[in-house]
């Protein structure tokens, strides 16, 4: 774990690029064996946060999975669809497009949510401040990281509010379709006054005055981890450009 | 020469006019305090004047700060000319700090000021202001004075000209009061402080020049404002079967100090019992143990005779209402009469009932006129009346309001001392979280201290 954590954000967003382009060029089982590689050197890494991992790709990854490998084995029709009843098929040829596809995302979403668990949003923001990055542009890439909490707790704010009043969470669908409603209006009508606030407060305390900013507490970024990364994203345009020539061969 | 001019200004939005023809000057270093009821204008000068205000609404005069318009100053520049912290604590956070400490490094990290100069500042204000042993927590879990004296000392550490503090004591417990006014008093010797309040109290201390703000015109002040109303009611329980019993209650957050262990208290049929203490002592945190929102680590909650173990929030509902802080991030309906009514229609009654319901709360918290609006488009003060309609119109036997006085001018909290009180004369309970002195040893029939 102790790796993983001290490398620099940005050093991870860089060994990110890489695999996941390297993952365009693994053929389709072994995109899955990856995925699974993968997994088993995080767990190994770090037995905590191993398990943690694996529990978010199954939740992201499996209704994925399974719905490509229908579409693509049953429902598509490929030149060796054999009828399997009324308009349902069985296609090898579309069972394999499937596993392909469903290894390919379910590798990206391993490798995105290993670097995700393992760097704290706050070391990446400064970590980008440090490297002199827009401001602007920093924000932009941890604002997911950083709304999700805070929509969170909006969220939740909201539901007590409504239990409060004696509303039960739950029950029939029409009811939980309601709840949903319940909760899109308001959270929608409170993120745009918000964001008009803070849009106040971060212009009052000089947000963007500069085309970079400082940091307080500087993520630590040894000069080897600069020839790691630079290295690392020359060959992630080297493998792009050879998936890219594989792919137009294969049109011709 | 002055630093701060306001000339005649004008502000409306839409047919409403807030500001008339205003007129403000303050030199370098001068404190100044405009004291105004619930919807007089206030905010909205102090927003002119750090330049926040400008697109839709319709504005004539001018606001200058140094001889420049601060709508117009440069992003570098205006950090350092005019801070305005506002009333809601959360509101003013970045969004983009993790911590205390990198909260308040947020401007001067944008300023590229150098790190030692930046540490420093945090570890001063830190200080100043009561952060130091929050100084690694995130602002986003602290409790509302907590995110009061951050959001201040966000501001302080930018250094500005000009500081325009919106109500900053309404959250603060009375010894973070203290710290707030010799936070102030320590301001560089020619840093002007416009302060805008509902009460004169701290203006006082602080030895402002003192002016009030009433329908949007600003006047000399008058000292002999009306104090708050003494409202007749029950002055002592009046059951002697308690509608609550906390037996034994033990509560840690995961990775904190516990706020309670083996805590005990009953509440009577009558009883208006205020509960303080110091911010983060675990009074919000005991009211959602209470409403079944947290659960006790061990210890029982009795309510109504049962055990709420076990009984969902909706359940234990029932008996119990609530009005939580900052009741803006809660308020979820088109309109005041459908906030209103969600509670009750919660309760199985037939539409006619509902509706007598819902008017008859709406005419006794006094919304009526305003029951087809949005609740986001009232002012603070209203949506906090809307809030507690939502919970009254449920006829709860034990009433929890969370600071519901907070940042109330004195007509307001009259009104607000006469709904617990009706609550009172019908049998419920009412527990109110409350750090103003005054209106406890008001209204309260016993003050209970959490420490």
């Amino acid at each position: 774990m102790s790796v993983t954590l001290e490398l620099n954000p940005r050093t991870k967003l860089a060994a990110l690029v890489w695999a996941a382009s390297f993952v365009l060029l693994l053929p389709p089982l072994a995109s899955w064996g990856f995925a699974g590689l993968v997994l088993a050197v995080v767990w190994g890494i770090s037995p905590q946060l191993g398990p943690r991992l694996l529990r978010r790709v199954l939740e992201v990854t499996l209704p994925f999975s399974a719905a490509v490998l229908l579409v693509q084995t049953i429902f598509l029709r490929h030149p060796d669809a054999e009828p399997l009843y009324g308009p349902l098929n069985f296609s090898r040829i579309g069972f394999e497009r499937g596993l392909s596809l469903s290894g390919r995302v379910t590798s990206v979403v391993v490798l995105s949510l290993a670097t995700l668990l393992s760097t704290p949003p706050a070391s990446l923001l400064r970590a980008l401040d440090a490297a002199g990055w827009p401001p602007a542009l920093a924000y932009l890439i941890a604002s997911p990281l950083l709304i999700l909490e805070s929509f969170k707790a909006r969220v939740q704010a909201i539901r007590h509010a409504q239990q409060t009043r004696g509303w039960r969470l739950g029950g029939s669908p029409l009811k939980r379709l309601r709840g949903v409603f319940l909760l899109i209006s308001p959270l929608i009508t409170t993120a745009l006054i918000e964001a008009d606030q803070r849009s106040h407060v971060l212009a009052q305390r000089g947000f963007r005055a500069f085309p970079r900013r400082t940091t307080l507490l500087p993520v630590p970024d040894a000069a080897w981890q600069h020839w790691v990364r630079l290295a690392l994203v020359s060959l992630s345009f080297v493998q792009l450009g050879v998936v890219s020539w594989i792919w137009l061969q294969s049109k011709i | 020469m002055d630093l701060v001019a306001v000339e005649d200004l004008t502000l409306r939005w839409g047919a409403v006019e807030v500001l008339r023809g205003v007129r403000l000057t303050l030199a370098p270093g001068e404190r100044v305090a405009i004291i105004g009821s619930n919807g007089s204008g206030k905010s909205s000068l102090g927003q002119v004047i750090a330049g926040w205000h400008g697109q839709g609404a319709h504005r004539s005069g001018t606001v200058t700060i140094g001889g420049d318009d601060p709508a117009v100053l440069s992003p570098s520049v205006r950090p350092g000319t005019v801070q305005y912290v506002g009333q809601v604590p959360m509101h003013q956070l970045s969004g983009r700090a993790f911590s205390v400490k990198e909260e308040i490094a947020f401007g001067p990290e944008n300023l590229l000021l150098p790190r030692a100069e930046m540490t420093e500042r945090v570890a001063d204000l830190t200080d100043r202001l009561g952060l130091s042993a929050l100084a690694d927590r995130d602002p986003f879990t602290l409790s509302g004075g907590e995110q009061q004296r951050l959001s201040i000392a966000a501001a302080l550490a930018l250094r500005p000209q000009v500081l325009v503090l919106d109500e900053p004591a309404g959250n603060l417990d009375v010894a973070a009061r203290g710290l707030l006014a010799r936070a102030i008093e320590a301001l560089p010797r020619d840093t002007a402080v416009l302060l805008l309040d509902v009460e004169p109290d701290l203006a006082l201390r602080l030895g402002c020049r003192m002016l009030s703000l009433s329908g949007g015109v600003l006047q000399p002040f008058e000292p002999s404002q009306p104090l708050l109303p003494a409202i007749s009611g029950p002055g002592d329980a009046t059951g002697d079967k308690a509608i609550l019993a906390v037996q034994g209650l033990s509560f840690a957050y995961p990775g904190s100090t516990p706020l309670f262990d083996g805590f005990d208290a009953r509440f009577f049929p009558g009883e208006a019992v205020a509960l303080t203490g110091r911010n983060g002592a675990g009074k919000s945190t005991l009211f959602r143990l209470i409403n079944g929102i947290l659960v006790p680590k061990s210890g029982r909650v009795i309510l109504a005779g049962n055990d709420t173990r076990g009984r969902r929030i909706d359940q234990i509902a029932v008996e119990v209402g609530t009005v939580f802080q900052e009741p803006e991030n809660q308020l979820f309906a088109p309109t005041v009469r459908q906030e209103v009514a969600f509670g009750v229609e919660q309760l199985g009654l037939s539409a006619q009932q509902r509706n007598l319901r819902v008017d008859a709360v709406l005419e006794r918290v006094g919304l009526v006129e305003v029951a087809q609006r949005h609740p986001l488009d009232l002012d603070a003060a209203s949506r906090r009346f809307v809030a507690v309609a939502s919970a009254l119109v449920r006829a709860p036997s034990l009433l929890l309001l969370d600071e519901a006085q907070r940042g109330l001018d004195r007509a307001n909290k009259a009104r607000l001392a006469t709904l617990i009180r009706q609550e009172q004369g019908r049998g419920a309970a009412v527990i109110f979280i409350c750090h103003d002195p005054d209106f406890t040893a008001l209204y309260a029939t016993r003050t209970l201290s959490l420490s």
